[in-house]
């Protein structure tokens, strides 16, 4: 009888019939791909997109800039007298083009002032657009796209 | 027309048609070779008498990266070795990191280790299932597997924030807890997994293409596989009881119930058969790890600046394509002195000479799949 | 500070008051600052802290080798040996086929470059036994361009490891059948690996001053860096 099964099984390809059977129940279900350029994806909020500096709450405690192993963070403190009163940093350089998105200028920060945005469409013409500065570097965030996600993740200390 | 004259008209013939052995060059650039990977095959008619790799066209210098950033910083960058497998490679390092300090993982951090860890593994199998049917002609195989590895991808993104190269871990613990309503997706996706496994094994298990491809081809026995260093389901197909998580257990790997696949014949479908049930051991563990989380700190105590003692440490995982070891050296500073990487890509890829002395060069490609090589940890 | 010995032209202190060093010091206050304790001659050697970890293996061999082999400390508490060259076939040899060690599986092999040490080169073997669930390390000490012996009679798997080790480090490999360059270019010139070998090559001058080819290393000085970037911007 097993012999026989295997027999008929053998002259109509069965398991070849199987496999078609699996990939011809994917034609009545539903597409899983996402239409990217016209449908924007949600993302989490933990994302690792662009980072994002809130200079108004920034110390210039330059933790950030020790802690990138590539070098793409520069700070400048302001002058002794200045920085009493106002710890703003005088000039914020961030080189987007060289960032490997680790997170680690993140977890150094202590007022939660750096951290990463839901921004992930970085194609530029010229690399030099994604050198950034003071003026440059706070952008308007659509927030219907994006939530900052230190709300949720820095601890913020006061 | 005599014997004579007819000798002289084939003669030339027989100069052009003469045997010999042909050494062929495969790669470095061929979609079956995973990578930038070239081998010199050696050939009489189509078996393949000989071969020799080529390596490094991805060399990138990783040790030496490291050892000019600190502790912390060098974490990142290990990432890319194995670049579709990247939170194993992260556990690697910071888990010596933190042998050498001595610094004490807390339980949940270990749970959560292990959960993300498995979720990698499959992933990366999958992407190996995928990758290796498209090599031995089975394409619908490669569409299905990438879609199950995306919603991992996804719960990646939402757990660490990225879904290729996450940098997962801190050296001491892990950064988040699990979002809310993470584990609800998570168990969701390991309620469909093992039906979408059973697909793949119906399309390519008793398939009667994929049989006569694979049975019998690139046979390595237990002996060679030992002798050889291979590690992981390269040396399990071949039947040799070796997996770190139970031979060395790490990061509580010891409170989970699994079992370790275990080939027979040591050919390209035992080591087939081992990574497919190893993806169903894989979701077992998550399973467990999830129902028995325990509570507690996310992070040991591990001041800002790290500096371990002088000396060094032997830390293994099992990644998913082998024992995954770090051999790390300290002087005492803040930056790592020396930092070594056991890729187990590196070494399995040792094993191909051996495996496919005899065969014929279209096996070539299917032994190179089944060794699930990338290339990024060959190099390094 | 507080146990080191007083500078040597002092006379040397009473007992009592060395058990004291704290009331001691005291007095010499106003004296010239003592010199601090003689910094050791050249840069800091490398040398592992922590205690000498045994195990079944380290213990089998020393019982059959004796004095040639000597543990190393170790900060995690991992059996480690010293062994010298001379032995090393034969000591890995033994551990192979020793029933007491059964170290068949070799995990990793690799080196490592010390330049302040008296001998240079190290050579670490990490090796496991599949049947005893036991690891070791064994390693062995060289001089800058002294051969090792090759392991890849012991285990075939040692091949690609030496070759890598060779490579980067430098290491010969004395009888290795096939030791040529597997990592680098066939015409790399230096092993990248060595303490002395800058991160960027012999070409990091080169890459520095390429505008794309490194992170942007800007001067401390904020009017240099504006004018960098200012540079930058007008060039795109």
């Amino acid at each position: 009888m097993n012999g026989v099964a295997r027999f008929v099984k053998m002259v109509t390809f069965w398991e070849l019939l199987k496999g078609m059977a699996i990939t011809s129940r994917f034609l009545a279900k539903p597409k899983v791909t996402e239409l990217y350029p016209d449908v924007r994806p949600v993302l989490p909020y933990r994302t690792k997109g662009r980072l994002h500096v809130e200079i108004g709450t920034c110390i210039s405690c330059r933790m950030c800039e020790k802690a990138c192993p590539e070098g793409c963070i520069k700070v400048f403190q302001p002058s002794k007298e200045v920085f009493k009163t106002d710890k703003r940093p005088v000039e914020f350089y961030l080189s987007q083009e060289h960032c490997l998105h680790c997170g680690l200028c993140v977890d150094a920060c202590p007022t939660g002032s750096i951290h990463h945005s839901q921004e992930f469409e970085m194609a530029v013409y010229n690399p030099d657009d994604l050198l950034f500065d003071k003026e440059t570097l706070p952008y308007d965030l659509d927030l219907k796209h994006f939530r900052w996600n230190w709300i949720e993740n820095a601890p913020v200390k006061k | 027309m005599t014997a004579e004259q007819q000798a002289e008209k084939v003669s030339p013939l027989r100069e052009i048609m003469e045997t010999r052995e042909v050494e062929l060059n495969l790669g470095p650039q061929h979609p079956a070779t995973h990578g930038v990977y070239r081998a010199l095959v050696k050939l009489d008619g189509e078996r393949v008498l000989g071969m020799e790799s080529i390596i490094g066209y991805l060399h990138r210098g990783i040790e030496k990266w490291a050892e000019y950033r600190n502790w912390t910083q060098a974490t990142p960058i290990f990432d890319r070795l194995d670049y579709v497998g990247a939170v194993l490679n992260c556990h690697g390092y910071v888990g010596a990191v933190e042998k050498l300090l001595g610094v004490e993982v807390p339980k949940k951090a270990q749970y959560i280790r292990v959960v993300l860890d498995e979720l990698q593994r499959i992933a990366s199998h999958l992407v190996w299932l995928g990758t290796h049917g498209l090599d031995i002609g089975a394409q619908s195989v490669l569409f299905y597997a990438i879609r199950e590895r995306e919603a991992i991808m996804d719960l990646f993104e939402a757990m660490l924030g990225q879904r290729l190269l996450p940098n997962a871990y801190p050296i001491g613990g892990v950064r988040f807890d699990f979002p809310k309503g993470w584990v609800e997706v998570c168990r969701r996706l390991l309620d469909v997994l093992p039906q979408r496994i059973d697909e793949y094994e119906g399309l390519l298990t008793g398939n009667r293409i994929w049989r006569q491809r694979t049975i019998g081809v690139g046979v390595i026995s237990a002996k060679d596989a030992i002798a050889l260093s291979l590690s992981g389901p390269t040396l399990r197909g071949s039947g040799v009881n070796f997996d770190v998580r139970k031979a060395i257990p790490y990061s509580s790997y010891e409170d989970f119930d699994f079992e370790i696949p275990l080939g027979q014949n040591g050919d390209v479908f035992d080591r087939y058969l081992c990574r497919v049930r190893e993806m169903r051991q894989s979701l077992r563990i998550i399973r467990q790890a999830l129902d028995g989380m325990p509570e507690g700190e996310l992070r040991g105590k591990v001041s800002k600046i790290i500096r371990p003692p002088a000396g060094e440490a032997y830390f293994t995982i099992e990644a998913a394509k082998g024992q995954l070891g770090f051999y790390i050296v300290s002087d005492g500073g803040d930056k790592p002195y020396r930092v070594h990487v056991k890729s187990p890509s590196f070494v399995n890829l040792q094993g191909i000479e051996t495996m496919c002395k005899g065969n014929l060069i279209a096996d070539v490609v299917a032994v190179i799949g089944s060794l699930d090589i990338v290339l990024g940890e060959v190099d390094r | 500070m507080s146990d080191e010995k007083p500078p040597v032209e002092t006379p040397a202190p009473p007992a009592a008051e060395a058990a004291a060093p704290e009331a001691q010091a005291k007095p010499a206050a106003p004296k010239p600052p003592a010199p601090k304790p003689a910094a050791p001659a050249g840069p800091k050697k490398w040398e592992p802290s922590g205690e000498i970890a045994e195990n079944g293996a380290a213990a089998a061999l020393k019982a059959k080798f004796g004095d040639v082999v000597t543990g190393v400390k170790s900060p995690c508490k991992e059996a480690t040996v010293l062994v010298p060259k001379a032995r090393l076939i034969e000591i890995l040899a033994f551990l192979k086929e020793d029933a007491a060690c059964a170290m068949d599986y070799l995990s990793d092999l690799t080196g490592a470059h010390y330049p302040n040490n008296d001998k240079k080169f190290e050579v670490a073997y990490h090796l496991y036994s599949l049947t005893r669930k036991e690891s070791l390390r064994v390693k062995v000490q060289l001089d800058d361009g002294e051969p090792c012996p090759t392991a890849t009679g012991v285990w075939p798997g040692a091949d690609w490891m030496e070759r890598e080790a060779h490579d980067l480090l430098g290491i010969v490999f004395e009888g290795h059948p096939n030791l040529k360059v597997i990592l680098l270019p066939e015409d790399f010139d230096g092993h990248p690996l060595r303490k002395e070998f800058p991160l960027g090559g012999a070409q990091e001058e080169m890459i520095r001053s390429n505008k794309y080819g490194k992170p942007v290393y800007l001067p401390e000085e904020i009017e240099e860096a504006r004018k960098i970037i200012e540079e930058r911007r007008h060039d795109s």
